[in-house]
């Protein structure tokens, strides 16, 4: 955890140990073309930010990601450009590095982690940037009331549908780690949803 | 609301949920900070050991690691998944992709019948001199290796079938390993294959330069992915006694040009 002028960097301890599973049970490459996808990720965010003049105070490193803390508010159209922005330059990204497979197969590697990371935060539960989006989008539309509603049930929904699929896949062969994430986001989104019930209650 | 909002991102990597850093700002009660430096001290000597184990005895965190995988069920190839999806971007064909992603992701998968029939017929066919068999040894022009030091168990040729009882040619050598044994690369080449058959268990073959190719039969676990280029002693695999095997064995083959030819001469 360091201090810099303005800036922190928060780091959990599930971060480390996260770490330390992903560097026993898999290759180096793979954990760097993550790792690396997963900079460009928070670059693109920190572009965006850096563009519509929000200020970055604080970087918290979780095991569940890492999560960018802003200074003041951005408009529903802003905050909609900077949570796109991180997919968006994985995307974009991983272009040129599918051209450089042709000459260094393993890039093919580093397009691959850009596409899967860009792809996967584009899916439409909160707290990917996918949910950010639809959020913002809704928010913006009609009201922040309705965009948590819609919001919280479509993240449900989706998270309970890659759940079955993850579920499905182990089933057949896949890898239990996939499981594993699509339960987490399950989870968050069924909390989520129970939390904004109770808070519709209390309203009444 | 004083203290603005959140953007989020997030990676996408099979992890577990974490909990959230505490709000910043919000001063913690000393009892809770004294825990959460506690956290974070277990959790960097957990990182530091895994690292330390990494470099210090790289064969045996890979060994382990691996061990560790198969308990939970894990055969996913992630960097081979990856790298799938990398070469649909970069062109490749689409249907070559899902097929990719499907066997990096679900492992190696039964071979169709139609090929293991296929296959059936030619390893073991009738007691005539099989054609495609050249006995006499070939100069490969190429390095090579043995991929297990082991004691031969069952030579080329004709033997009555430890399984089948019927007299059949054998169109490998076996090797007499302990299970686990680091099967090597017999020569710098290509994954051509990682796939699993009822008779052969799981196998890989290789194809080196000028037309050779070979076969490694019986693993307990593959550690090669298709497409990926191997260096001569690579390990690529672990001997075992997975599809037909009456113990833990490495069943080699080498082909050139689908000749099936004597692998004596390289082993020893």
């Amino acid at each position: 955890m360091c201090h810099k002028g303005g800036f922190s960097v928060h780091i959990t301890p599930s971060a480390l140990v996260l770490l330390a599973v992903f560097l026993l049970f898999f290759s180096p490459l793979l954990l760097g073309a993550l790792l690396f996808a997963a900079l460009c990720h928070e670059l693109g965010h920190c572009a965006a930010l850096y563009l519509l003049h929000g200020r970055v105070t604080a970087l918290h490193i979780t095991a569940s990601g890492a999560e960018m803390q802003v200074m003041g508010r951005l408009s529903y159209g802003g905050e909609l450009l900077a949570a796109a922005a991180g997919p968006t330059a994985n995307l974009l990204l991983s272009l040129p590095l599918a051209y450089g497979g042709r000459q260094w197969e393993i890039l093919y590697l580093f397009a691959g982690a850009q596409l899967v990371l860009g792809i996967f935060n584009l899916l439409p539960i909160l707290p990917l940037d996918g949910g950010s989006i639809l959020w913002n989008l809704t928010a913006w539309l009609t009201q922040p009331y309705t965009a948590d509603r819609v919001t919280g049930l479509v993240s449900l929904g989706m998270a309970a549908i890659l759940t079955l699929t993850a579920a499905a896949a182990l089933w057949v062969g896949g890898s239990p780690f996939l499981l594993l994430a699509a339960a987490g986001l399950l989870w968050r989104a069924m909390a989520a949803n129970r939390g904004c019930q109770t808070a519709a209650k209390k309203v009444k | 609301m004083a203290k603005g909002k959140r953007i989020q991102s997030r990676r996408v990597t099979p992890r577990p949920t974490g909990r959230r850093a505490a709000p910043k700002g919000k001063r913690q009660q000393p009892a809770a900070r004294h825990s959460k430096l506690l956290q974070m001290v277990a959790s960097a000597i957990v990182l530091v050991t895994v690292v330390a184990v990494k470099l210090t005895l790289p064969e045996a965190a890979q060994h382990y690691g691996g061990k560790l995988l198969d308990l939970i069920g894990e055969n996913t190839d992630f960097v081979a998944a990856f790298s799938s999806v990398g070469r649909a971007v970069g062109g490749e064909d689409l249907a070559d992709t899902i097929t990719d992603v499907y066997t990096a992701v679900f492992g190696p998968q039964k071979v169709p019948a139609e090929r293991e029939t296929d296959r059936n017929a030619v390893v073991y066919g009738s007691s005539v001199t099989p054609q495609r068999v050249d006995m006499l040894q070939q100069v490969l022009g190429f390095a090579y290796a043995a991929p297990v030091e082991g004691r031969v168990s069952s030579a080329f040729g004709y033997r009555d079938h430890p399984v089948q009882g019927t007299e059949r040619f054998h169109y490998g050598i076996d090797l007499a390993c302990e299970k686990g044994t680091v099967i090597g690369a017999f020569a710098a080449g290509t994954v051509t294959a990682v796939a699993e058959s009822s008779e052969l268990g799981k196998y890989v073959e290789l194809t080196h330069a000028s037309g050779f190719t070979t076969l490694y039969a019986h693993c307990s676990r593959i550690n090669a992915s298709t497409g990926q280029t191997v260096k001569v002693g690579d390990p690529i695999a672990e001997a075992g006694d997975t599809g037909d095997a009456t113990g833990p064995h490495l069943h080699f083959e080498l082909h050139h040009n689908s000749v099936y030819l004597n692998p004596i001469y390289y082993v020893s």
